[in-house]
């Protein structure tokens, strides 16, 4: 397959920065857990041992943190006795479901209807076979077998 | 979902569509983080927490496991104010008028957020 270098929109651009901010979250919440649940590590310990602000440990293993650091990422990670893997995978050799940003189907995604105006639309691919009156959109994805 | 008008919006909107796509994709969404069953889970509802800001909460229940049904939103600091007795309500009526014969499933979460069956 040939590489096609592309300008990457700003909505694109957008997209992979919180896909990326997503993965790390998932992975510091992941390696937390492990240990939270395994050898008692808390919020309180783990603060602790980077000399950090409890209140900013608890923000960013919560979600609630605007963006997070590499470098509190990779200290996160290494003080729960973890190391993330950087290794670069060509998109095209990936299963599917890890390379996307967005459900397959986007374009022909549905918007679910909300009485709130300024508020969070979602989007979700694949019409339901459901009856609904436009209602009700699935929330799925077209995962690669 | 729109773009975003400003670098703070298109910032918080590609957030929401990764949050989403993380759990459509079948990210670990087994504890209160970012999904919490509303009511203690006695009625099968859920809430989706967006938890970075501004924070919002997507409410809806599960039809089949690994298929959720979004029926309402709100910004959580207006729940905070109203409490969530009125958008449990409407949530409970929107479920009965799209689904009057079949309420949200009542299993445990570790099982609602499976991989759904996509043969129907």
């Amino acid at each position: 397959m040939t590489f096609e270098l592309k300008e990457l929109s700003e909505r694109q651009q957008a997209d992979f920065k919180a896909d990326g901010r997503m993965r790390a979250y998932l992975a510091m919440k992941k390696a937390f857990k492990k240990r939270a649940s395994e050898s008692g590590v808390t919020i309180q310990s783990l603060s602790e041992a980077l000399g950090r602000d409890k209140g900013q440990i608890s923000r960013v293993l919560s979600g609630r943190s605007a963006g997070v650091t590499l470098d509190t990422f990779v200290l996160i990670m290494s003080a729960l006795g973890f190391r993330s893997s950087f290794d670069a995978t060509p998109v095209e050799k990936m299963n599917k479901r890890n390379r996307n940003v967005a459900p397959a189907n986007w374009q022909s995604a549905t918007p679910l209807q909300m009485e709130s105006p300024q508020g969070v639309k979602v989007y979700i691919a694949g019409a339901s076979q459901t009856n609904t009156a436009g209602t009700y959109v699935k929330i799925t994805d077209h995962h690669a077998p | 979902m729109v773009d975003g008008k400003t670098p703070a919006e298109q910032k918080y909107f590609a957030g929401t569509r990764a949050f989403f796509s993380t759990f459509v994709a079948g990210a670990d969404f087994d504890d209160d983080d970012m999904l919490k069953a509303l009511s203690e889970g006695k009625d099968g509802l859920w809430e989706f927490r967006i938890t970075f800001q501004p924070q919002w909460r997507v409410f809806g229940g599960f039809l089949r496991n690994g298929e959720f049904v979004a029926l309402a939103q709100a910004k959580r600091g207006d729940l905070q104010k109203s409490s969530f007795g009125p958008i449990i309500m409407l949530v409970k009526n929107r479920w009965k008028s799209l689904f009057p014969d079949q309420s949200p499933l009542l299993s445990p979460r570790n099982t609602l957020v499976q991989d759904f069956d996509d043969d129907i």
